[in-house]
């Protein structure tokens, strides 16, 4: 009776044990989920067919012979933030991708150092197309710049980004500057604060910029994360902070959005004025989100993922997410993905002597 | 106040299939929880993608029990084994593992079970109709005020000390060293990382946590040839434990208030509070020298404690959508999906759903009693499990747990250095729970107290905010008092 006792007692610590695989929970609920994805969106395929086939996909039927039969196995997806916006999107987007690519898509969260764990991760990855990264520049940017990184950004394979994100400037509401100019006049004349998510971050470069071309100074403190920063302005520690603006968007009511930098306003913030409106231009670091793959990437496999990103992202759930999230949804090709990449890489890269890290 | 909402959502969780939800949740996160390096944090974030072919009551019931069984989780493998299932469960292991060694592990787990069921039902109240209010109070933990709340947990090293002050000082202090190894986000420079980019992302705690706690409990259990239950008899039962619990409410408020506290304000973590209740609540009863020996309500306390900070922590991330820790993003993640739109425009508005979790987060309580009680008497078992079979299997444990966290082996080597250090430690007497306390409070003094100089440019800012100072004068009782009491004495 007692070895009886004894070996259910084994029993459960190894089957605790053995459950404890992460891979094999992982790849289980990825089957959960492509069953679940695949009922739900039968219905939202049919309609979606027929916008697709109007789509110009840059990969058409020519390479999706060249890709040969890909994809015939898990695509992993590596996720360099397990928080807030950088990883909810592709999270969203996986179902309607696995639709599209046919295939199961795992994503997995490497986190830490900046992007800088994930991004070298990705550099060293197998370029057979099952491995992709879920970029947002300018963080990858910024990292691969400023810091010791084994990977150079601009040597991925660019496949396909759709977000665009600038930033905004917010100040807490209540506070003695209601308007953008006012703010300015401040910062003249007295010392006012900053809130960053981290030095080297892209809030503080983007800061930077705007310090340097408009000729105004203020301390840049650094918070860990863009919401504890914001917080820092809701609890009344800064004056004010350079967020995104779906984060500004997000506490619209305890913060007071003065401007978005940047050339446009944004869809969610009608009533909020852009830099370049109010006669101001300096270079904007929008936040680009998109999926790049190692380099060596053949295109042709390249473009075949292209064409599944573009038709996924039509699917009208997809579309109500981003608008219900503050996304606003801005498409780029291959190369156009690439060009914004350079020319965020170019501003960085004229900034680095400015930032004092190792 | 939105009573109607509040009620259309109750009668929506009340049916049977949504409670069965509920009770699924909370199992699996209790499995979940128990693993060590596991937790709520990946239990939710597998969650996610199941949860869009589900419909939102149910994926929204499965999450608040998969969190609050997570949370809870850690407390079994803390008290049958020594080895935290998550940082929430540190402190359990204090005196639920010496109960479990003199044979009264069915005790020390019904009491963790009734003392979370209840610290995570007051949370709950609080989420459902205090979180408008609460999340005020939030706004007035600044900076400075997160430092001093940093350094006043420091402070309760003073009292888990007690007789050993210089070894709790140089455990604090070690913790606070390990704490600056990383990527500093206020210099911007890498520290203490020898150009290795693994540690460029710092020592993390549970790593720590599994080696000085876990792998160093195998070395001991080997060298001393016997099983973790001393007296090879199981005596007690989960009723019982949940009986004495609720004997000593006073301890339960006391302890969920506590745990509420840190779990809404953002910084301190269900990471720290549980310590910092245990040795508060220690320090202040009675028979405070029997605590570490065994006295079950040093079960009690972190286990009501950890299980308060689950519905609190919520707090900011509802209502400013300021996740406090990777949990709650992973939380806010879910309830984004589900179409709840967190931030100061969500309680304008609120949405159905929004109740819907809030009533799975007070009946996932009742739950974790429901399942745990009746099923934990066999989970004891293990406790008279001869040790041949166990350190195997621990070790096992440890070591997938250790590498699950950021899959990496450096983790697991790091997990096997402390483990060593953790046996020698253990041998001079030295209270482990400080250098935890030093490792988990430490990055948040510092880079709080950097952010502070910076802004009020100087140290005005302990006297001129309000908060600050009051925090300033208990902390400065808290580590005089015990020597004022023992001069009087004499």
């Amino acid at each position: 009776m007692r070895k009886t006792r004894n070996l259910l007692a084994l029993a459960a610590i190894a089957a605790l044990g053995l459950s404890a695989c992460g891979q094999s929970a992982q790849t289980a609920t990825t089957a959960a989920a492509t069953t679940a994805a695949a009922a739900e969106t039968t219905t939202a395929a049919a309609e979606t067919t027929a916008a697709a086939a109007e789509t110009t996909a840059s990969g058409g039927t020519d390479s999706a012979d060249d890709a040969g039969d890909y994809p015939n196995g898990n695509i992993r997806i590596v996720s360099h933030s397990n928080v807030g916006s950088n990883d909810l999107y592709i999270r969203a987007l996986q179902p309607y991708l696995q639709q599209e690519l046919g295939a199961n898509i795992v994503i997995e969260n490497v986190t830490g150092a900046a992007g800088r764990l994930a991004a070298n991760e990705m550099w060293t990855s197998d370029p057979d197309g099952y491995n992709l990264f879920s970029m947002t520049i300018p963080l990858i940017t910024a990292s691969d710049i400023l810091y010791d990184a084994d990977y150079d950004v601009m040597g991925f394979e660019y496949i396909y980004s759709f977000d665009n994100t600038p930033y905004c400037l917010v100040v807490k509401s209540g506070s003695p500057y209601t308007t953008f100019d006012e703010l300015l006049e401040g910062a003249k004349t007295k010392e006012l604060t900053n809130g960053t998510s981290g030095v080297g971050g892209s809030m503080h470069l983007q800061s930077m910029v705007m310090k340097d071309a408009l000729g105004i100074d203020y301390t840049d403190v650094p918070f860990d994360g863009s919401s504890n920063a914001v917080l820092g302005v809701m609890s009344g520690d800064v004056d004010l902070c350079i967020c995104p603006a779906d984060v500004g968007a997000t506490n619209e009511g305890e913060v007071t959005i003065l401007a978005i930098l940047g050339t446009d306003r944004v869809p969610y913030l009608p009533d909020v004025p852009s830099t370049h409106e109010l006669g101001y231009d300096f270079t904007t670091l929008d936040s680009v989100r998109g999926i790049v793959a190692p380099p060596g990437t053949p295109k042709a496999i390249c473009d075949k993922i292209a064409g599944a990103l573009e038709r996924a992202i039509q699917y009208p759930e997809f579309q109500e997410w981003l608008s219900k999230n503050s996304f606003v949804l801005e498409e780029r090709n291959s190369e156009e993905y690439k060009a914004v990449s350079q020319s965020i890489y170019d501003a960085i890269y004229q900034l680095k002597d400015m930032v004092s890290v190792e | 106040m939105d009573f109607a909402g509040i009620l259309t959502a109750f009668f929506a969780s009340v049916t049977p299939m949504s409670l069965g939800v509920v009770l699924l949740g909370t199992f699996l996160g209790i499995v979940v929880g128990a693993l060590p390096g596991l937790g709520p944090t990946i239990g939710i974030a597998l969650l996610i993608p199941i949860s869009y072919g589900m419909n939102t009551t149910n994926a929204l019931l499965l999450m608040a029990g998969i969190y609050t069984g997570g949370v809870y989780g850690g407390s079994i493998t803390a008290i049958l084994l020594g080895i935290p299932g998550t940082t929430n469960s540190t402190a359990t292991i204090l005196d639920g593992f010496p109960m479990a060694q003199q044979g009264r592990s069915m005790d020390a787990l019904g009491a963790s079970t009734m003392a979370s069921a209840v610290g995570g039902f007051i949370a709950a109240l609080c989420l459902m109709f205090f979180t408008p209010l609460v999340s005020r109070i939030v706004l007035y933990f600044g900076t400075a005020e997160q430092f001093m709340l940093a350094i006043f947990g420091l402070s309760v090293i003073a009292v888990a000390s007690r007789d050993t002050l210089l070894k709790g000082i140089l455990g604090g202090c070690f913790g606070l060293a390990l704490a600056m190894v990383g990527y500093d986000p206020i210099t911007g420079l890498d520290r203490f990382t020898f150009g290795s980019i693994q540690l460029a992302d710092g020592i993390s705690f549970m790593v720590v946590i599994m080696g000085l706690f876990g792998i160093s409990q195998t070395i001991s259990l080997a060298e001393e040839s016997r099983s973790v239950s001393k007296t090879q008899k199981l005596s007690g039962s989960t009723l019982n434990g949940a009986r004495i619990t609720l004997k000593n409410w006073k301890i339960l408020l006391k302890a969920s208030a506590m745990g509420a506290f840190f779990g809404a304000v953002p910084g301190v973590e269900g990471g720290a509070a549980n310590m910092i209740a245990y040795t508060s609540i220690a320090n202040g009863e009675p028979d405070k020298d029997t605590f570490g020996t065994g006295n079950i309500k040093g079960v009690i306390a972190p286990e009501a404690a950890n299980n308060a900070t689950v519905g609190t922590a919520l707090i900011p991330t509802l209502a400013f959508g300021i996740p406090g820790s990777t949990v709650c993003a992973v939380v806010m993640g879910l309830l984004t999906m589900q179409g709840i739109d967190v931030g100061p425009k969500l309680f304008a508005a609120p949405p159905t759903s929004l109740y819907v979790f809030f009533w799975g987060m007070l009946f996932t309580n009742f739950a974790l009693v429901i399942i745990a009680l009746p099923l934990l008497r066999y989970f004891a078992k293990v406790t008279i499990l001869p040790y041949q079979i166990l350190v195997p299997n621990i070790i096992v444990l440890s070591v997938l747990g250790t590498y699950s966290l950021r899959y990496s082996f450096w983790d697991v080597f790091i997990a096997g250095v402390f483990g060593i250090v953790g046996y020698f430690l253990r041998r001079a007497n030295f209270p482990m729970v400080t250098i935890v306390l030093g490792l988990v409070l430490g990055s948040l003094a510092e880079s709080n107290l950097s952010r502070s100089l910076m802004i009020n440019k100087g140290w005005s800012f302990l006297y001129k905010k309000p908060i600050c100072l009051v925090l300033l004068i208990i902390t400065c009782l808290i580590i005089i008092l015990p020597y004022v009491k023992k001069d009087n004495r004499t």
